[in-house]
């Protein structure tokens, strides 16, 4: 069966709105910087004359027909997507496999009054759709289309009865409820604690680099600190040399902190996040506003992250992944906070009207096992006494020296370890927690469990442990990893008979 | 095709008892680990004999070295006969009526468990080798990250199909 056969004939096709082509535009100015300014440098001016004129009337002439071939419709059942002059494609998402619907604006955006959309299905790294700019109400059009179609998967496709709320038809969509606003106190506090700024100058100095000719600039910039500092030192008169060092690194420092702050001041402001009964929807950002919605059965996995400063302060950060969670650059978000910020005392009730079935407050976490902490101090510490040794007997025995440092850092990592690393089963719900300095807990529905591994090395069975895997949809390499470490064999085996026989009593629903 | 089954071959493919796989697949992971063994013992010679012709040992000091590393392959292929039979030993799996579990491994030893409503798609595939031996591999895939892929090789040609077909709740009649 064609789902879109017959709708075909009923919809009617659309262009994106016209600032397309503008967007499309300084796309392929910014990829043609380089090679036209290679083309100036090395190209003598008269052939420069021709061929840049050329050059701009071939991708003027590609991205209008591009806008102009690039259509979509909302029929029946799915959206369809169509393009291209030579080679065509057409793209039908049925409206019931879309997870997650992001928006975008920009200023250009909010300028012309218009949106960008992206649409994800289950299928993984690629969106499933991305319109650029529509207009607000076109894409009003669409978001109702999604909702009201695509409440309810069609029949064959749905596995026995599910366990999140869902199928509300082509009903209204029921008011929603403000869950949570980030306060702008809580923007400072979050700024401090992510510590982003070495992120920016990171991103800005590979920026740089990869435009070339930074390293020529060296010496120009050691010049110039230079007669700063000529400058600056008959004022000061005879300060120790370490002084401006010390001042420089300070400086330097708060500078970072303070870009931090600007990033996600500019990036999180006026977050909040809204429930109905079967979605969440997000909104964040100042001059680029982007949304988030997500439906509240796609949610694969809760977690919640507090580093170091978060734990001064009191806040954890809360995020969720979906299925069709992807890694996105270029103003897209690639997390889904729930709540940023989030004071720690409230995370009870947010999780609980967030995700009522999930029951987290419930939750009693047990530790890891007792050996634990013998057998990681035992291994780490040999292993800081071999690295010391070879390198005090390579180069110089004040390598000893580090011996105290390391053995009081590994002593410490393993005793925080230790005491926080625990594990908890709910009734529907299995749980993670692990870190040290940078503490993680994920939580994770019987329901949205894919695969359990029991794993053990010889090292685990000579100290009687074990490690269970609970592997999800679209978990990040990079976020918290569900590997119950370091359990008590009869531990991890209660933990593998609970998920064997509670996850194969769920059934598990896109 | 019941009436010539050997005796560990299960009846039904979900019967809820851990089985082995098909002994044949000790002789398939040995045949396997010699190719390998193979091909990485004639680069490793090559270039111990480049190296060699170019270093200004004595002719002793060579030929220990050469025999060092002609030593190391001949242990690489005395494990490589050993561990199949080792690993065949730890090697089981088991299919009830909701799901797969599968164990392997001799020094890390891992148990994997798909439940059946989970997966996504499954193949059976067959190379060469295994098309030789009569065995092939069911490999299922599940919507997981770490563990999206669970695999289980060396079963008698005929029993793949059938563990599949219960995975997916086909009739014999679909799959043909």
């Amino acid at each position: 069966m064609n789902p879109s056969e017959q709708s075909i004939a009923n919809g009617e096709w659309r262009r994106l709105h016209p600032l397309n082509l503008l967007l499309d535009l300084f796309g392929a100015l910014r990829s043609l910087v380089i090679p036209i300014l290679v083309g100036a440098i090395s190209l003598p001016g008269r052939a420069l004359m021709v061929i840049l004129p050329v050059l701009g009337a071939l991708s003027v002439t590609a991205i209008v027909i591009r806008y102009w071939k690039r259509q979509y419709k909302l029929s029946e059942k799915d959206l369809v997507v169509r393009e291209g002059l030579l080679a065509r494609k057409v793209r039908n998402v049925p409206y019931w496999k879309i997870q997650n619907i992001d928006t975008v604006r920009n200023p250009l955006h909010r300028l012309f009054g218009v949106v960008g959309v992206r649409l994800e299905s289950a299928s993984g790294s690629e969106p499933e759709a991305v319109l650029e700019a529509l207009s607000v109400e076109a894409v009003e059009e669409l978001e109702a289309a999604i909702r009201e179609r695509g409440g309810e998967a069609p029949a064959e496709a749905r596995v026995g009865a599910g366990t999140a709320g869902e199928g509300n038809g082509a009903a209204e969509e029921a008011p929603a409820r403000l869950l949570y606003r980030i306060r702008g106190r809580e923007l400072v506090r979050l700024g401090l604690a992510w510590n982003r700024g070495l992120v920016i100058v990171g991103a800005l100095v590979a920026y740089l680099f990869s435009y070339g000719r930074v390293e020529e600039r060296l010496p120009m910039i050691e010049r110039w600190l230079r007669a700063t500092l000529d400058r600056v030192t008959p004022f000061a008169g005879d300060v120790p040399a370490w002084l401006p060092v010390v001042a420089g690194v300070v400086l330097a420092l708060a500078l970072l902190v303070g870009l931090s702050i600007l990033y996600v001041f500019f990036r999180y402001h006026g977050f909040t996040l809204e429930g109905t009964d079967d979605r969440l929807r997000t909104v964040q950002g100042l001059f680029t506003r982007a949304t988030a919605t997500i439906p509240r059965r796609r949610v694969q996995r809760v977690m919640v992250t507090q580093n170091l400063i978060l734990r001064w302060l009191g806040g954890v950060s809360v995020r969720v992944e979906t299925a069709g969670h992807s890694e996105h650059a270029g103003g897209w978000q690639s997390e889904r906070y729930l709540a940023p910020y989030l004071p720690q005392e409230r995370l009870d009730a947010f999780m609980t009207e967030v995700l009522p079935d999930w029951a987290w407050s419930g939750l009693e976490w047990r530790p890891v096992s007792t050996r634990a902490k013998r057998r990681l101090l035992r291994i780490r510490l040999s292993a800081v006494l071999v690295v010391i040794g070879v390198a005090g007997w390579l180069t110089t025995p004040w390598a000893l020296a580090l011996l105290p440092l390391l053995v009081g850092w590994v002593v410490a990592y393993v005793k925080g370890y230790v005491t926080y690393a625990g594990f908890a089963l709910g009734p529907d719900t299995v749980a993670y927690r692990s870190g040290w300095l940078k503490r993680e807990q994920s939580l994770v529905a019987f329901s949205r469990v894919q695969v359990v591994a029991l794993e053990e090395s010889p090292f685990d069975r000579r100290w009687k442990m074990a490690n269970v895997n609970v592997d999800t949809a679209g978990a990040s390499m990079a976020a918290h990893w569900m590997r119950l470490r370091h359990l008590e064999r009869s531990d991890a085996e209660e933990v593998w008979r609970t998920l064997d026989s509670r996850v194969r009593d769920t059934d598990f629903k896109w | 095709m019941a009436g010539k089954d050997p005796p560990w071959l299960p009846g039904r493919p979900d019967d809820a008892e851990e089985h082995p796989v098909d002994p044949q697949w000790i002789t398939l992971r040995r045949l396997g680990n010699l190719i390998r063994t193979t091909i990485l013992g004639l680069m490793g010679l090559t270039g111990t004999l480049i190296f060699l012709g170019l270093v200004g040992w004595s002719s002793a000091a060579k030929l220990t070295f050469l025999a060092g590393v002609a030593g190391f392959f001949c242990a690489l292929y005395i494990l490589g006969m050993i561990t199949p039979v080792l690993a065949y030993r730890r090697y089981r799996w088991r299919l009830d009526g909701e799901t797969l579990l599968v164990r392997r491994g001799i020094w890390w030893r891992i148990e994997t468990l798909v439940p059946k409503s989970r997966i996504q798609h499954t193949d059976v595939t067959q190379g060469p080798l295994e098309r030789l031996f009569h065995t092939s591999s069911l490999v299922v895939h599940t919507a997981g990250t770490r563990f999206a892929i669970v695999e289980v090789d060396g079963l008698p040609t005929g029993l793949a199909p059938k563990m599949r077909d219960h995975l997916l709740d086909l009739r014999p009649d679909e799959s043909l």
